[in-house]
């Protein structure tokens, strides 16, 4: 059997065991294990599918880096969560994004021409502000709850509840013409 | 509000989380992880030529230090002179004991702070 493939078929608390006494081929399967998840995750956050993989490394690396840490192997997807949500956040900071106060009415105009046309969710996630984004991303593809979108993110409970609630409205909007057309394809 | 999430928006979301292409991904990610180990090496060498010079030229400061703390622990508070029974009563004698019971003193008085407290 090759070594990529060596683990391929074990339950992953075992892989992420071996992973954490420094095993390179158990990484290895964790991190093919988890890259959709996880580039999936980086591509909705972001408009750029490059550097959106190139952050999802960046999660796989600081993983390699700090997994010996992890003391329970059944918290990984829970901890790999908060990697990739740190990853971002630091990202993002360093262009201050996240800071900035735009509202949802912003961006209205650029919604507006785009509406009709045949967008994908990512295009649509794009229309909407960093921090409303980012919350629903969190909640609709890291299925986190709002206290702990709060809890990763610092915002205040009321402000996530809000970016949730009103990002997805605006998303269902933006999203209606393709739904309405579309019948059960997957947006490409 | 709750927690509850847009059944429509759910299934767009689980839509479009596809599964990707890993081969390429998974190799870049493993060449860097494996370039991460040699800056580490290079760290520790970095760390103990800029240590080890320091700690030779610390050794003697500290040795004399040491020593001086030494002479002073041991020193008589009370000259009793270079006889037997001085000797004998050295231990009761000497900066040393008085420091050891000053720091049995502060244990006693925290403990007992903490226990009142408690």
């Amino acid at each position: 059997m090759p070594e990529s493939t060596r683990y391929a078929t074990d339950p992953e608390p075992l892989v992420v065991r071996l992973a954490v006494r420094g095993d390179r081929d158990a990484f290895e399967e964790l991190v093919r294990r988890r890259q959709s998840w996880v580039r999936n995750l980086m591509r909705r956050l972001s408009r750029d599918t490059a550097l959106a993989d190139d952050l999802a490394q960046q999660v796989f690396i600081r993983v390699w880096r700090t997994i010996g840490q992890l003391q329970q192997p059944l918290r990984f997807p829970g901890w790999l969560k908060r990697v990739g949500i740190n990853v971002w956040l630091q990202h993002h900071r360093k262009s201050d994004a996240l800071s900035d106060s735009e509202e949802l009415d912003d961006h209205e105009e650029s919604a507006e021409h785009t509406t009709g046309e045949a967008i994908d969710i990512d295009r649509a996630l794009a229309l909407l502000p960093e921090a409303v984004r980012l919350c629903i991303v969190l909640s609709y593809h890291a299925e986190m709850s709002h206290a702990e979108i709060a809890e990763a993110t610092a915002l205040p409970l009321g402000t996530v509840k809000s970016h949730v609630r009103r990002g997805a409205e605006r998303l269902q909007s933006l999203l209606s013409a393709y739904a309405d057309g579309a019948t059960n394809e997957v947006p490409q | 509000m709750t927690d509850e999430r847009n059944p429509a928006l759910e299934r767009l979301f689980a839509a479009a989380n596809r599964p990707l292409a890993d081969e390429a991904f998974v190799a870049d990610v493993m060449t860097r992880t494996s370039k991460w180990s040699t800056p580490r090496i290079a760290i520790a060498i970095a760390v103990c030529v800029v240590v080890a010079p320091i700690a030779w030229l610390v050794a003697a400061p500290v040795n004399e230090a040491l020593q001086w703390l030494v002479q002073l622990i041991t020193a008589p508070i009370v000259d009793a002179g270079t006889g037997v029974a001085a000797r004998a009563v050295l231990p009761i004698n000497s900066v040393g004991t008085v420091i050891a019971f000053a720091l049995l003193a502060m244990r006693a008085v925290t403990r007992r702070l903490f226990s009142a407290r408690g």
